[in-house]
């Protein structure tokens, strides 16, 4: 298994797997509540 | 296994109590009250998780290092505080108890004191404990009486914020998300108890004592520290250590430092410290004999385990020099063969660690050390400037140096700027190991 964050820099390398992080968890949540529409 | 693998692991902890809490196939409310749910439920188990990224667990800092996980705990607790103050602010349904035949609590929000008030008290006490993390520096904490605040804050938000879900929760009355919660909240508070307690208690029976303390460049000196016991610290050149000299084997005052000696040079430990503040500003009056501890060995800046490397350039700012002279001192006594190249900045002389050393170095072991100084006296002959691209181009540029192994410890700014760097020049990053110990 080969690492997708190689090539980048350590600092965008954090920034990318916080981003990363918060949008699957602002998604989760946003379905969560899209539930009560769908 | 890569350090990505890092990411999923933590969002199925912070997605477990919502997952749970969607499968219960509870009929939704409206749309803002279950996004509220959500934020807080997501909310409460990241500030769970924040436990375990305490920058002390090893099976997680060897692949990421103490430094990005340590930087990961500031920017999800940030986080965590986000979707914690949007979770009250959603709810738009009534706040009275529900209607007898409303068995799932559809219409309303379980509303009472006793449901609220741990919630508020959580809520509340979050946002003071970042901003307190935040500030700190301009507050004036005490790095110590922050720490214990720090701990025992988180502790109560932790406990707190369980209790509440527990009262309050519509989704946490479901008996497999209550224990879940419970299990959360044991493995954090276990996790915490494992640094400050256990791991103390073990660290009790291997007492160190400062041999030397001595100055090696201005407001800068190389503590020695010898084991009270038989046997030796086990690390890595490189690696670093917590240390806590002249105070209880419980003092929230430990601070962490590279280890700047070899481990194949004998059973004592040398750091090379600079005064910087609190604990630091003391340690050139620390007196010999006197009791310290040692929690070590972390982070991943080493040579070790990188043994394909045609090379070794190690890249240092000021006191950084402290673990590439560990590696440097560990690679000469153990005869390693491959070339070395040391690019150390500073900004004047003065602020040259082991200089002698370090030309005694080059002399025996044929390390290439390059001093550069953004303020050079007079008569200087060497590199001048910062460390940047130009000079790692002449020094790194072309297909012969780009399978080396370059490690990196210096200012926030320096590591970045040479990373940037040496990535342009062709040097893949997984041949680029770094580490600070400024987060911000």
């Amino acid at each position: 298994m080969t690492d997708p964050l190689q090539g980048l820099p350590s600092r965008r390398r954090i920034r990318l797997a916080m981003t990363l992080i918060l949008a699957v968890l602002t998604l989760v949540i946003l379905g969560f509540g899209l539930r009560a529409i769908g | 296994m890569p350090v990505a693998i890092l990411i999923p692991l933590y969002l199925i902890l912070a997605l477990l109590p919502l997952t749970l809490a969607w499968a219960q196939g509870l009929p939704p409310r409206s749309f803002l009250d279950e996004l509220a749910s959500a934020a807080g439920l997501v909310a409460l188990a990241m500030i769970l998780a924040e436990f375990f990224l305490l920058g002390r667990f090893r099976s997680i800092t060897r692949r990421a290092g103490s430094d990005v996980i340590m930087r990961a705990h500031q920017l999800l607790a940030r986080a965590a505080l986000v979707f914690a103050v949007l979770h009250p602010f959603l709810y738009v349904s009534p706040m009275t108890p529900p209607p007898v035949w409303d068995v799932t609590a559809r219409t309303a929000i379980n509303y009472g004191w006793t449901q609220m008030w741990p919630g508020i008290a959580a809520w509340l006490l979050l946002g003071g404990l970042v901003a307190t993390a935040i500030g700190r520096d301009i507050i004036g904490l005490r790095y110590e009486g922050w720490r214990l605040l720090h701990g025992l804050g988180a502790v109560a938000i932790a406990g707190l914020g369980v209790l509440h879900a527990l009262r309050a929760g519509r989704y946490s009355a479901d008996p497999l998300l209550e224990w879940v919660w419970i299990a959360l909240l044991a493995l954090a508070v276990g996790a915490l108890l494992h640094v400050y307690v256990i791991a103390p208690l073990i660290r009790w029976r291997r007492p160190w004592r400062v041999a030397s303390v001595i100055p090696v460049a201005e407001r800068t000196w190389a503590v020695t520290l010898s084991p009270d016991f038989d046997g030796q610290a086990d690390y890595k050149a490189g690696q670093f250590a917590w240390l806590n000299i002249g105070r209880g084997v419980f003092s929230l005052n430990e601070n962490p430092f590279s280890i700047a000696s070899a481990p194949s040079a004998g059973r004592d430990v040398a750091f090379i410290i600079k005064e910087l503040g609190d604990f630091t500003r003391t340690i050139g009056r620390i007196t010999p004999g006197t009791r310290a501890w040692l929690e070590a060995p972390h982070g991943h800046l080493t040579h070790e385990g990188h043994g394909a490397a045609p090379g070794i350039a190690l890249i240092a700012g000021g006191v950084g020099v402290a673990p590439l002279l560990g590696i440097l001192r560990e690679l000469a006594a153990t005869g390693d063969p491959r070339p070395t190249v040391l690019l150390y900045g500073n900004r004047h002389e003065g602020q040259i660690v082991c200089g002698e050393e370090l030309q005694d170095l080059a002399d025996s072991h044929g390390t290439e050390v390059v001093h550069v100084l953004s303020e050079p006296p007079e008569g200087w002959t060497g590199a001048t400037g910062l460390i940047d691209a130009d000079l790692l181009r002449t020094h790194f540029e072309g297909a012969a140096r780009r399978d080396w192994l370059y490690i990196l410890c210096g200012p926030p700014a320096m590591l970045n700027a040479v990373e940037e760097a040496l990535i342009a020049l062709g040097i893949p990053s997984s041949h680029i190991l770094s580490e600070q110990f400024v987060y911000d």
